[in-house]
């Protein structure tokens, strides 16, 4: 077997290992290409949201008070793309950050509280 | 009233709109359609004063245009860019009465966000009165 679908088999039996602790994630791309400087508006274009397995294994709150929360994502369910928010169950986070090596992603996601 | 903010906000965006340069708002996080030739302004109003026994109101600032190029190709692209700008608003007034002055162009310094970019800043007062 190729180490790629080693690892990424690996990532696989890491996920199934976690169980209900596994969350669908949605992401929504923030789909702006432009902007109208006239209306002061930016021009977005339509983009689907993408769904995909979840583990939220950190959740802390900073000083000033905002939820941030850690998730780790299967990689290939997860385009790279400038993402606005990810919804896990009924909370909606703005993403901060966004890190992948091509079998993990992390994201760092934050909201007020 | 109106909003003596948007009014001098939508003057600029009256040009941005049609010249030949990438303009994109301090704050913007789109897509960037040339990502080695472009320009991210933001306004900053300094200062407001009362004229006329409060009747009138002169409102001033600055327009800061960071005109970003390829590291290496500033003396080609981002002076162009800069005298594009200068042409469209040095000296001119524009529809909501914003009145431009003289502009300023420091040199090329890194981009400390991506080094493989340097940007200029070019600088414009404005006064609008009210």
């Amino acid at each position: 077997m190729e180490l790629s679908s080693t690892i990424k088999s690996a990532v696989n039996t890491a996920f199934a290992a976690l169980g209900d602790l596994v969350q669908t994630a949605t992401l929504t791309p923030k789909g702006v290409t432009g902007f109208n400087h006239e209306t002061q508006q930016v021009i977005s274009s339509n983009s689907t949201p993408v769904t995909a397995d979840a583990i939220e294994y950190n959740r802390k709150i900073n000083l000033e008070g905002q939820i941030v929360i850690d998730v780790v994502l299967k990689a290939w369910e997860v385009p790279n793309d400038k993402y606005l928010t990810i919804t896990l169950g009924t909370e909606t986070f703005r993403i901060a950050e966004f890190n992948t090596n091509g079998y993990s992603t992390e994201i760092v996601a934050k909201k007020e509280k | 009233m109106s909003n003596k903010f948007k009014e001098v906000i939508s003057d600029f965006g009256t040009v941005f709109n049609v010249i030949s340069v990438d303009m994109y708002p301090d704050d913007y996080s789109g897509d960037i359609a040339n990502d080695i030739r472009f320009v991210r302004y933001s306004v900053l109003f300094t200062n407001a004063e009362d004229y006329n026994h409060q009747r009138d109101t002169e409102l001033s600032g600055l327009l800061i245009a960071r005109i970003f190029s390829e590291k290496g190709y500033a003396a080609s692209t981002a002076y162009d860019d800069a005298g594009t700008l200068d042409t469209a608003l040095e000296g001119k007034r524009l529809p909501n009465g914003t009145t431009l002055g003289k502009s300023t162009l420091e040199q090329p310094i890194d981009d400390p966000a991506n080094e493989t970019l340097v940007f200029m800043q070019y600088q414009i007062p404005f006064t609008q009165f009210r």
